[in-house]
C-alpha cells in the first residue's frame, strides 16, 4: 500500500508549490501557504558545513501510529480512513480546543475558522506530490 | 466586480502626514491595462505632475502586483516597482521576484501600494492584513539589506513576514540604488534612491487572507498542461542546471558580452566566467522563487579564500557581464563577492559595473588621474579596486560620490570627450548586451521607456536564433516593438520573463481567463501592450523628452567593433528608428504618437488633457 509521504530534502528548491496547492484543495480554492497542511522550511544563508539536505526542508504529517493528536482529542473528532491508514478530522465534531495542536511536536495541525485540520493525503493522490517540480516529495 | 485574481484594493500611504487610505481598484482600468505595470503607468500619467523631482515629497513610488500573484500559476512570484527614475527622469519599472512580497501583499488584501510624501525620520511601513502602520526605522538606518530584514523579523517576532529593504546606497540616494530582498533585486531605475529620499527603509507585509481564482476546475486543467509543457521544453533543463549563466557563452559567441566598457569583442579570461566554471566554483544548491516550478536561482557560497562563507543567490548573467567582463574581471569568486556587496549595500549590479568600467576607461586614457580617484589606480581587472569602489559608491565616499551619480553625470563632470564612450541612454547605463553585435538591442536601449534597460524587451534571441541576422537593420523595428509589447504584457499580468519555457502568450492569456474570468484575444492583448507602451511614451514626452533622446552613445554608432564576431560593425540606429516609429504608429520625424494611434488605443482623451 502506497500511503506515506517520503521527503528527499536534497531535491527541494523551496518553491512552496506544495503549500500553495495544499491550501487550494483543502480550503475551497483559497490560495495562501499559511493555510497549508504541509510546510517548507527555507534557509537562504547556509554555511559551508551545512548539508544540502538542510537548506530547504519540507515538513509533512508523519501519520504517527499511535498518534498523539488523536489521543489528545476529547470529542473524538478523529476518524480513521482504513484504506489509507490515515487519521482525518471530522470538522463537525471538532470543537476547536487546540489540544491536538499542542500535542503535535511537528506543528502539523493547522487551525482554520476555529477548526483543526491535518494532512489527509488527499484521498491517496496528494497534490503536494503531484505538483512537486523537483520530485522532493514521493508517495510510497 | 472582480471574479478572481485581483483583490480590488489599492493601499495609499502618505509619509508626510501619515495618512493611510484604502481605495478600490477601478475594474475598467484593470481590464484596459491587464494588471501591474500597465495600471501603474496609468496612475502615474494621471497623478504625477509634470516636472516632479523624483526625490521630492510629491514624487511617488508604487509597489504593484498583477492578477496572477498569489495563485499557483507558474512563473508568477514577482511584483513591479514603478517610479520616476532619478537617473533619466523618465518613467521606470523594475521587476522583482524576491522575498515572495507580491503574493504576500495580496494575501494581506491589496493589489498594490502607492507611497508619496516624505517622513521626518527613517520609517518602515508595516502592513499586517488590514492594520497598516508607519513605524520607526532609526535602528535600521545605515544597516545592510540583510541586517535590516533580520532586524525587522526579530522586532516583529515573526520569521514568516516579507520584507523589501533598501541598503545604505538607497539612504544615500545613489542614483542607481535598488530595493533588494533576499538577493533578488528590483535594481534598475533608482527604486532604492527614491525610497531613501522618502526616508523609507523598508516595506513589511504579513497576509493571512487568500487569493481565489474565477474557475478553479479550469485552472487545475491548465496547470496540468502547463507543467507538462514546461517539462517537455528542451531548454528548461539547461536553465535548471546553470541558471542564467548559460547566456554568458551565448552572448560571447555572438560578440555581445560587454568587455572593458563595451570597447571590444574578445576577452582572454572568458573561460573563468562560463557557466561550467560558475557552477563548479560557487553554486551549491538550486533555489526557486515563490511558486515557480523552474528553479533557475542558485545558492552561491564562497568556499575558501578571503571571502570564505559569503552566501547569496547568484551571480547571474547580467551581473557576470557587468561586474565581470565589463570591468575586465575574469575571477568568478570575485564577481560573486562583488555581487554580494552590491546586494547588501543595495546597489544595482548592472549600473554599478557600468559606471566603474567607464571610470576605468577614463583612467586608462588619462582623462582622470590618482588626484581625482583619491589615489586609487583604476585598472581593468583589478578585483580589489572593484570591491573597494562598490563600498565607496554606496557610502558616497570620496571618488565614490561622483560614481554614485551614474555614468552620464560622471562623464559630464569629467568632460574631455568622455561622453563618447559613456555607455548609457537617457542616463540609464547599458545592460550586458553590446549592441554593435546585436543591433536590435541598440534600438531597444534607445527606445526603452527608462533608457538602456534590457528588460524592456530584449531582441537578442529573435535576432540571433530566429532571424539569424544580428547586424541588419531590416525588420528590427517590428521585432523590437513585438518584444517590448511582450514585456508590457508580462509585466502587467506579471509573469517572469522565463515564462517562455513551455509558455507563450496564448497560454499566458488562458491563465488570465481562468484566474480573472476575462478573455483577451491575441489582438486585444496587442492593443493593451501598445496602449501601455504609448502611454509611457506620452509620460516621457510630457517630461520634455524628444526624438533626439532616442539615441545611443557615440561609440555604438561610430566606432567599429575592433575584434570578435562583430568586427567592423556599428549600430545603424537611424534606419531602425524610422522603421520602429512606423511600427508603433508614432510620427517618424518627431517620435510623437499620431492622433489616429492615440484614438485607436483609447488614449486620445488623456493625451488631449496633457496638451492643455
Amino acid at each position: 500500500m502506497m500511503n506515506r509521504l517520503r521527503i528527499i530534502a536534497e531535491r527541494c528548491s523551496g518553491c512552496r508549490i506544495c503549500e500553495l496547492m495544499c491550501s487550494m484543495v483543502h480550503h475551497d480554492g483559497a490560495f495562501n501557504p499559511r493555510k497549508a497542511l504541509i510546510c517548507v522550511e527555507i534557509n537562504r544563508t547556509p554555511q559551508i558545513d551545512t548539508p544540502i539536505s538542510e537548506i530547504d526542508i519540507p515538513h509533512v504529517c508523519l501519520q504517527c501510529e499511535p498518534a498523539p493528536c488523536v489521543e489528545s482529542c476529547l470529542p473524538n473528532a478523529f476518524e480513521k480512513d482504513e484504506d489509507l491508514e490515515v487519521w482525518k478530522i471530522d470538522q463537525e465534531l471538532c470543537t476547536g480546543c487546540q489540544a491536538c495542536v499542542d500535542e503535535c511536536q511537528y506543528g502539523m495541525i493547522v487551525m482554520d475558522n476555529d477548526r483543526a485540520m491535518k494532512c489527509d493525503l488527499c484521498d491517496g493522490d496528494p497534490v503536494c506530490v503531484r505538483y512537486c517540480p523537483t520530485e522532493a516529495l514521493i508517495l510510497e | 466586480m472582480f471574479n478572481g485574481g485581483y483583490i480590488g484594493k489599492i493601499l495609499r500611504v502618505n509619509l508626510t502626514d501619515g495618512v493611510i487610505r484604502k481605495e478600490p481598484l477601478d475594474e475598467q482600468i484593470a481590464r484596459d491595462y491587464m494588471g501591474g505595470r500597465g495600471i501603474v503607468s496609468h496612475f502615474f500619467f494621471r497623478e504625477l505632475k509634470p516636472g516632479t523631482d523624483p526625490f521630492s515629497p510629491e514624487s511617488k513610488i508604487c509597489f504593484m502586483t498583477g492578477p496572477l500573484q498569489g495563485t499557483a500559476t507558474p512563473f508568477t512570484p514577482k511584483f513591479v516597482i514603478v517610479n520616476r527614475s532619478p537617473l533619466s527622469g523618465s518613467l521606470s519599472r523594475s521587476v522583482c521576484g524576491g522575498g515572495a512580497f507580491g503574493p504576500e501583499l495580496k494575501y494581506a488584501g491589496y493589489d498594490g501600494l502607492m507611497v508619496d510624501g516624505k517622513a521626518k525620520a527613517p520609517v518602515y511601513i508595516w502592513i499586517d492584513d488590514d492594520k497598516v502602520q508607519i513605524r520607526d526605522a532609526q535602528a535600521y538606518w545605515g544597516k545592510t539589506t540583510g541586517e535590516t530584514e533580520e532586524g525587522i523579523r526579530k522586532e516583529l517576532g515573526d520569521d514568516s513576514i516579507k520584507v523589501i529593504p533598501i541598503g545604505p546606497a538607497g539612504e544615500n540616494r545613489v542614483l542607481f540604488a535598488g530595493v533588494i530582498p533576499d538577493s533578488r533585486a528590483a535594481g534598475r531605475g533608482g527604486t532604492g534612491a527614491v525610497m531613501g529620499s522618502k526616508q523609507l527603509k523598508a516595506i513589511v507585509v504579513r497576509g493571512t487572507g487568500s487569493v481565489h481564482v474565477a474557475d478553479p476546475k479550469r485552472f487545475i486543467t491548465l496547470l496540468e498542461e502547463a507543467y507538462e509543457a514546461i517539462k517537455a521544453d528542451p531548454m528548461a533543463a539547461g536553465r535548471i542546471e546553470y541558471g542564467t549563466t548559460g547566456t554568458v557563452a551565448a552572448a560571447y559567441k555572438a560578440g555581445a558580452l560587454p568587455i572593458m566598457n563595451y570597447s571590444r569583442g574578445t576577452f582572454d579570461g572568458i573561460d573563468g566566467l562560463f557557466a561550467e566554471t560558475v557552477k563548479e566554483k560557487v553554486y551549491v544548491h538550486n533555489e526557486s522563487c515563490f511558486g515557480c516550478p523552474l528553479p533557475c536561482g542558485k545558492t552561491a557560497l564562497i568556499k575558501d579564500g578571503p571571502y570564505k562563507g559569503t552566501v547569496l543567490q547568484g551571480p547571474q548573467f547580467e551581473t557576470i557581464g557587468l561586474l565581470g567582463s565589463n570591468c575586465g574581471v575574469d575571477d568568478i569568486v570575485a564577481v560573486t563577492r562583488a555581487n554580494y556587496l552590491c546586494n547588501q549595500y543595495g546597489l544595482d549590479t548592472i549600473s554599478t559595473g557600468n559606471v566603474i568600467a567607464f571610470a576605468m576607461e577614463c583612467y586608462q586614457r588619462g582623462l582622470i588621474t590618482d588626484i581625482d580617484t583619491g589615489g586609487l589606480p583604476l585598472r581593468f581587472g583589478d578585483v580589489e579596486i572593484l570591491l573597494e569602489l562598490i563600498e565607496k559608491i554606496a557610502k558616497r565616499d570620496g571618488f565614490g560620490d561622483l560614481l554614485a551619480e551614474g555614468t552620464q553625470r560622471l562623464s559630464e563632470k569629467i568632460g574631455k570627450g568622455s561622453e563618447r564612450f559613456a555607455m548609457h541612454c537617457k542616463g540609464q547605463g547599458f545592460a550586458a548586451f553590446e549592441p554593435r553585435s546585436v543591433v536590435g538591442m541598440g534600438l531597444l536601449y534607445a527606445t526603452a521607456t527608462p533608457g538602456a534597460n534590457h528588460s524592456y524587451g530584449p531582441t537578442f534571441r529573435k535576432e540571433l536564433v530566429d532571424l539569424k541576422d544580428p547586424f541588419t537593420h531590416k525588420g528590427k523595428g517590428r521585432i523590437c516593438r513585438n518584444t517590448q509589447n511582450d514585456y508590457c504584457l508580462q509585466d502587467s499580468m506579471i509573469f517572469c520573463s522565463f515564462s517562455r519555457y513551455g509558455f507563450d502568450n496564448t497560454r499566458r492569456l488562458t491563465f488570465i481567463d481562468a484566474v480573472t474570468g476575462w478573455k483577451y484575444s491575441e489582438a486585444e492583448a496587442t492593443r493593451v501592450a501598445d496602449r501601455i507602451y504609448t502611454l509611457e511614451r506620452l509620460f516621457n514626452l510630457r517630461e520634455g523628452f524628444t526624438r533626439e533622446d532616442d539615441v545611443l552613445p557615440w561609440r555604438s554608432l561610430n566606432e567599429p567593433m575592433p575584434d570578435g564576431p562583430a568586427k567592423g560593425n556599428t549600430v545603424p540606429l537611424e534606419k531602425m528608428l524610422v522603421d520602429y516609429y512606423k511600427e508603433r504608429g508614432w510620427d517618424e520625424n518627431t517620435g510623437v504618437p499620431r492622433d489616429e494611434t492615440l484614438k485607436e488605443l483609447g488614449l486620445i482623451d488623456m493625451a488631449e488633457a496633457f496638451k492643455q
